[in-house]
């Protein structure tokens, strides 16, 4: 091999400018598209197994099964585990939308004995409002819901943000944070004794004003098994504060401040 | 007349070989005569937005100055393409060092980007979080040429197809035809910037996943621009200093490597003395690769690393560029 210390010079053509005189010419480039345009469907379905509290404020746990749905048509409409929605404004940074969603009560069987004078508290329609914002792995939602079913009448706010790590490969994991803020009647059904429940229950008597009432510090792990497969878990810990965290049902000997979820489930995505 | 004009190319390298620095050909020529060497500089001048990098102008208007330099020389490389020339400031090389045409890469609005992203999450509500990746730059990429430019096409890297923060950057693959005097078919010149490795701030799984899987879109897109009848370049920042980066690369890109040809053929092609054979072997994230047509044959016949020089002690980009002149030989057009 030859070390040299000169260019070669070359001949250049004389259509070659030899000084930069007059504007450049601008050429656009067209867009060469590679693959097929994606279909305007795509979601996941799965099913696992969640240890959840019994009832809200409940010291004890129950094992459900649990089971997940989304569904996405063309990134607008969506239909995500029970809440159904539109996504009305999207850019790069944030994206809102309305959405109504079918929230579970409190079912009679799930209370101690002693307590079931509490009664149940009848599933519900809520409908709401979301905005969120995401920075790179980084994403903040707040969503706004309130009672269409007569059931509470009240409303609430949670709040939650999270960062995305990527683990390997294969693995992701979520932590995030969530707060939950409720209004007087939404916390009253839930954790509020009203002069009936006290006699039935031997409760104080209790009236839940409007709080940030939970606080809940979680993670979601997920691992692609395959292309389309995925094992997800995610587990939370909710600590309850405010009118819930003060209500003579989380204080009882059936109740609990502390609320921890876990969920195990499988996931096919299309 | 390309007859002649190789003759006295072939007579200059063997004046070199035998120490003579002499019988340098003239500078310019008549219109319809092909130039024996064509010159191609791939550089990634670094020009991040601000404030990630700052005092960025002065290092771009050097940049502008020495190319214009060379122009003025008439040693200018023919071809220049630049990655990492985000922003207006970048202008300064475009409007400053006198090439007559320009192609840029994609913006960051351009191209279709598809849902995903390599650290989506599907467990749990997923409708208020953006399911493509943000892209708040450019591809970064921009395309200068002497010669006539013609049907430039380009095609984005897909939402999974990067990995961390490279993932911003709307990455794209760029190529064009360049037309050169008496050729009987356009030099297509293909560019791309790769996803980096460490500085994307991702697992090296993912980087290399996402790497592997850029390099089959570009294997696609060739498919799809090019043929084994024309000469081809690919000169760009394809971050392919890790081995396996590198090896998948050059099984999938049917393509030979500039440098390994240049070192290779011995005498018939130099590097410049201040450049040393690893750094434009494999110890580079910059590369040239090329094939030749069916009717012009490209020789790789000198290799440098250049823009070393400092400005106010700071180099003038966190890479150098890396230009390769290359021999055209029209064996089937002799008497033309």
């Amino acid at each position: 091999m030859l070390m040299i210390g000169m260019a070669l010079p070359a001949i250049a053509n004389a259509d070659v400018r030899s000084s930069p005189t007059g504007p450049p010419i601008y050429i656009k480039a067209t867009e060469l598209t590679l693959e097929d345009r994606g279909s305007n469907w795509h979601g996941r379905y799965g099913a696992g197994i969640a240890l959840v509290p019994e009832f809200a404020g409940s010291g004890g746990y129950a094992l459900d099964l649990d089971l997940d749905l989304k569904l996405f048509w063309k990134n607008t409409f969506f239909i995500e585990n029970g809440t159904m929605g539109v996504i009305a404004f999207n850019n790069r940074i944030w994206r809102a939308g309305m959405l109504v969603r079918g929230v579970q009560g409190r079912r009679v069987r799930n209370l101690p004995e002693p307590i079931k004078g509490l009664g149940k508290v009848d599933a519900r329609l809520d409908g709401g409002v979301f905005v969120g914002v995401s920075l790179y792995k980084t994403y903040l939602t707040g969503e706004f819901f309130t009672d269409l079913s007569g059931v509470t009448d009240g409303e609430t706010f949670n709040l939650e943000t999270g960062y995305t790590m990527e683990l390997s490969r294969k693995t992701r994991l979520v932590p995030y944070i969530r707060l939950k803020w409720g209004s007087g009647q939404h916390l009253q059904k839930f954790f509020g004794v009203n002069t009936a429940q006290s006699l039935a229950t031997g409760l104080t008597p209790y009236y839940a004003k409007m709080s940030l009432y939970e606080s809940i510090a979680g993670m979601v792990f997920e691992n692609d098994l395959g292309k389309n497969w995925r094992l997800g878990a995610s587990a939370h810990m909710g600590f309850l504060h405010g009118a819930a965290g003060n209500s003579p049902i989380t204080r009882s000997q059936y109740g609990s401040r502390g609320q921890f979820t876990a969920r195990i489930k499988l996931l096919k995505t299309f | 007349m390309i007859g002649t004009v190789m003759t006295q190319y072939k007579f200059y390298i063997l004046a070199l070989c035998a120490g003579f620095g002499l019988l340098a050909p003239s500078a310019h020529s008549a219109s319809d005569v092909t130039p024996s060497i064509l010159r191609v500089l791939t550089y990634n001048i670094n020009a991040l937005p601000s404030p990630v990098i700052r005092h960025k102008t002065a290092r771009l208007n050097r940049i502008a100055q020495i190319l214009r330099e060379r122009r003025e020389q008439g040693t200018q490389p023919d071809i220049v393409v630049l990655q990492e020339a985000f922003g207006e400031r970048c202008n300064v090389i475009i409007e400053q060092s006198g090439y007559k045409y320009v192609v840029r890469g994609p913006g960051r609005k351009s191209g279709r980007n598809p849902r995903g992203t390599s650290w989506g999450v599907e467990s749990g509500r997923s409708y208020a979080k953006r399911a493509k990746p943000q892209k708040f730059m450019g591809s970064g990429l921009i395309i200068l040429s002497d010669y006539k430019i013609t049907n430039p096409v380009f095609t984005t890297f897909n939402g999974k197809a990067c990995a961390g923060l490279d993932c911003l950057a709307n990455k794209a693959i760029v190529m064009t035809e360049i037309t050169i005097p008496g050729l009987d078919s356009p030099v297509k010149l293909v560019t791309s910037h790769f996803n980096s490795n460490r500085s994307a701030k991702a697992p090296g799984a993912v980087r290399l996943r996402a790497h592997q899987q850029q390099t089959d879109i570009l294997a696609k897109f060739l498919a799809r621009t090019t043929s084994m009848k024309t000469p081809l370049i690919l000169a760009g920042d394809f971050n392919t200093r890790l081995p396996a980066r590198y090896q998948y690369f050059r099984e999938e890109i049917n393509a030979l490597d500039a440098a390994e040809s240049c070192l290779k053929t011995g005498i018939s092609c130099a590097l410049d003395t201040q450049t040393t054979p690893s750094e434009v072997l494999y110890l580079t994230d910059d590369k040239q690769f090329y094939r030749s047509g069916s009717a012009t044959l490209l020789t790789p016949v000198y290799i440098e690393r250049n823009f070393r020089e400092l400005l106010d002690g700071r180099a003038l980009s966190d890479h150098t560029g890396y230009e390769v002149h290359y021999a055209l030989d029209t064996p089937g057009q002799g008497g033309k």
